[in-house]
């Protein structure tokens, strides 16, 4: 009796008129995955889009786009400029530990430009496994390729023996060096610069996840309706063979 | 039941209401306003948030409407038409009067 009824269940799953649900279903559901990765798509794409267009910003004066009074702002993130100006003395440069190049930890060498009388930017010329022997700077006036990067919050202390803090933190530098700073400094892109340095790499481009949002969260919800035709679709086709059942053994029985 | 078909028309007005604006009024003006101008960004707003957040009142209408083809016994074909006309503009105002329709006669109100 059990068993008869089980097969009776199957036999009921695969009834003609349930097939038309089972196959809407399956499209349902197949269309909803499809729309949910076509709008991932556009996500990726938009992100990808937000990276290059970041990327691909014409160089400029750095005077053109920011003074040494000035405020970091989000849109010089990454900005490449060329700055001009002469170099402090030899002896005002200084290491910056910590720094990873290729998953190697080293050292930055920073120099101060001076672009004004007292105006400083700071120069990251190259990177070393070490902190050694600085280098000389070129004499005169020169231009420097770089792109600018925000300062550091944290890290080590200054230690004045060394030479060297634990990140590029401009207010803790602004006491140790006679110098009124800008509020971010650049990495050179300049190999003439770099005394024989490795050129530091700027760090990775962050493009905010919240770009092209939207369509991540469309395809979230193209998932979840899919989800949810799954579940109205068990639901429809149990209910009906459910009935199916009842009205067949109704039928026998009657 | 009157709960039930209650909280699906509430749902099935709001959802119709908010497709409307969007497809109808964010669309137009996203595609088919001068670039960059008032109104053409009033289209692009219209569409990001609205967009967004009808897709999840939407799965609200839909969890409330097969509540309510369950508690009213709806055949499939039934249950399935009436939550695909909530994706049509205008189209999903009529497929709520019929749902209410069917309700009432089938249960007329006490």
């Amino acid at each position: 009796m059990t068993g008869s009824s089980r097969g009776g269940g199957l036999r009921q799953w695969l009834r003609p008129r349930l097939l038309g649900l089972h196959l809407f279903a399956v499209v349902a559901v197949i269309f909803c995955v499809l729309m949910g990765l076509w709008q991932l798509g556009i996500y990726d794409s938009r992100q990808t889009d937000e990276r290059a267009d970041r990327q691909v910003v014409p160089r400029v004066e750095l005077a053109e786009v920011w003074g040494p009074d000035d405020p970091f702002e989000a849109r010089l993130n990454q900005r490449p400029v060329t700055a001009t100006g002469e170099f402090a003395p030899d002896a005002d440069q200084f290491w910056v530990t910590d720094r990873d190049r290729g998953g190697v930890r080293g050292a930055w060498l920073v120099a101060p430009l001076l672009t004004g009388p007292r105006d400083a930017l700071l120069v990251v010329r190259g990177w070393a496994p070490a902190p050694g022997d600085a280098p000389g700077l070129p004499a005169g006036q020169v231009s420097v390729q770089g792109v600018l990067q925000p300062g550091d919050g944290q890290g080590a202390p200054w230690d004045p023996d060394r030479r060297e803090i634990g990140a590029v933190r401009i207010p803790a530098l602004s006491n140790e060096l006679p110098y009124d700073l800008y509020s971010g400094y650049a990495i050179s892109t300049d190999r003439d610069l770099s005394g024989g340095l490795v050129l530091a790499s700027p760090p990775e481009q962050g493009v905010s996840w919240t770009i092209g949002l939207r369509n991540l969260a469309y395809a979230l919800q193209w998932w979840v309706f899919g989800l949810f035709a799954l579940f109205m679709w068990w639901r429809m086709a149990g209910e009906s063979v459910a009935k199916g059942d009842r009205s067949e053994v109704a039928g026998t029985a009657g | 039941m009157e709960n039930t078909l209650l909280r699906y028309r509430v749902m099935a007005n709001v959802v119709g209401v908010l497709l409307i604006i969007l497809i109808l009024v964010g669309v137009p003006l996203k595609y088919l306003a001068t670039d960059g101008g008032g109104a053409q960004v009033l289209g692009e707003n219209i569409t990001t948030y609205l967009g967004v957040a009808h897709g999840w009142l939407y799965m609200i209408f839909l969890v409330t409407a097969a509540m309510l083809a369950r508690r009213a016994r709806w055949s499939i074909a039934f249950t399935i038409t009436t939550l695909l006309a909530g994706t049509i503009p205008v189209v999903s105002f009529w497929a709520e009067h019929r749902a209410t329709q069917a309700v009432r006669t089938a249960a007329p109100a006490a």
